[in-house]
């Protein structure tokens, strides 16, 4: 009777610290247009901070593709459009950070297979306080 | 060491022309000029080689540049370049061109393959590319910019360059000339198709 008492304690205390963590930095409306293998493609998402300090997204990883790196899209002074990676991410406290196209994006170098519309592609996201942060990208055209 | 000089001094020539001949382009756009901009041969994903724009006079060309390993604008602009088809592109005055900014490594089976990914039609859409020079000097017709910018070393070793260039989407009547010109990435499809329609009206 009191292992189960400890036992169910114990639970309850696990999954309120696993739902917490979960719910600190929430990563949703993950997509990525739809690419060939070996090709390079954008990625998406929306990454919000449910807590009250900034945490800093450092890397991001998929089986998708050969490398991965946030991107963001700059317009120089005569005109032009051209991307530059950044080391990291700052999700303010409260706030969140959309990844969209011609801004901020994840890029994900030489696909390891084709990704057409309707295909799924699981990416883990690296925070600095929380790790792996996982969000599934819904490839579309 | 005196050859690389001299092709130094060649190369900064030629970019000192190209620049120019942008500048110039530039200016007779934005002076809605009625001469049609200069032509280059071409290769296209029809299998034949245009002299573009000028064999392609007779009809509408909705004419747009991007490089197949562009992950972001260039995606905005085949996606408005789509939605835009789908509502002219049962026209047969009006045909669709893209023209590569990256001629290095968009070969025609390179630009074939990113149009069975978008499923962009096999007709009357013309996905083109060609030598360096003929691709620039084609850029340069239409005042488009498009330069190498930064290189990634791939863990695998291999590289791969970004391009940063000129966001622009451009509407050619049936004299070959330039009479509209806007951002790609964020075109307005509804203004768009009633302005390629009223010039596919015009004789």
């Amino acid at each position: 009777m009191k292992l189960t008492l400890i036992g169910g304690t114990l639970f309850v205390v696990f999954t309120t610290i696993c739902a917490s963590q979960t719910v600190a930095i929430e990563v949703r409306d993950g997509w990525m247009y739809s690419a060939d293998s070996g090709m390079v493609t954008g990625a998406f998402m929306t990454i919000e901070s449910h807590s009250t300090v900034p945490d800093t997204i450092v890397a991001v990883r998929t089986e998708c593709a050969e490398h991965t790196e946030i991107h963001t899209t700059v317009r120089n002074s005569d005109g032009t459009m051209g991307m530059r990676p950044i080391a990291e991410l700052i999700i303010p406290p409260k706030k969140a950070v959309v990844l969209k196209p011609r801004s901020l994006h994840v890029m994900l170098y030489h696909l390891r297979r084709s990704l057409r519309s309707g295909d799924r592609c699981i990416v883990y996201l690296t925070s600095k306080r929380h790790g792996d942060l996982r969000v599934e990208l819904r490839v579309r055209r | 060491m005196r050859e690389t000089a001299v092709g130094n001094h060649w190369v900064v020539a030629l970019r000192g022309a190209n620049i120019a001949l942008v500048v110039a382009a530039s200016l007779l756009i934005g002076c809605n000029n009625q001469a049609p901009p200069p032509s280059s041969p071409l290769r296209a994903t029809d299998g034949k080689t245009y002299s573009f724009p000028a064999d392609l006079r007779g009809k509408v060309v909705v004419t747009s540049f991007i490089y197949t390993h562009c992950p972001d604008i260039c995606r905005m602009t085949i996606g408005r370049m789509l939605e835009l088809w789908e509502r002219v592109g049962n026209d047969t005055t009006i045909v669709f061109a893209t023209v590569t900014l990256d001629p290095a490594r968009d070969s025609l089976g390179a630009l074939r393959d990113y149009a069975a990914v978008w499923g962009i039609p096999a007709q009357r859409w013309l996905l083109l590319t060609g030598t360096t020079a003929d691709v620039e000097r084609v850029h340069a017709a239409f005042g488009v910019v498009a330069r190498k910018s930064y290189t990634e070393r791939l863990p695998s070793g291999d590289e791969v360059y970004f391009i940063d260039h000129t966001d622009a989407v451009f509407l050619l009547d049936r004299n070959g000339i330039i009479r509209e010109r806007r951002e790609g990435s964020t075109l307005d499809v509804d203004w768009c198709t009633h302005r390629v329609q009223q010039i596919a009206k015009e004789q």
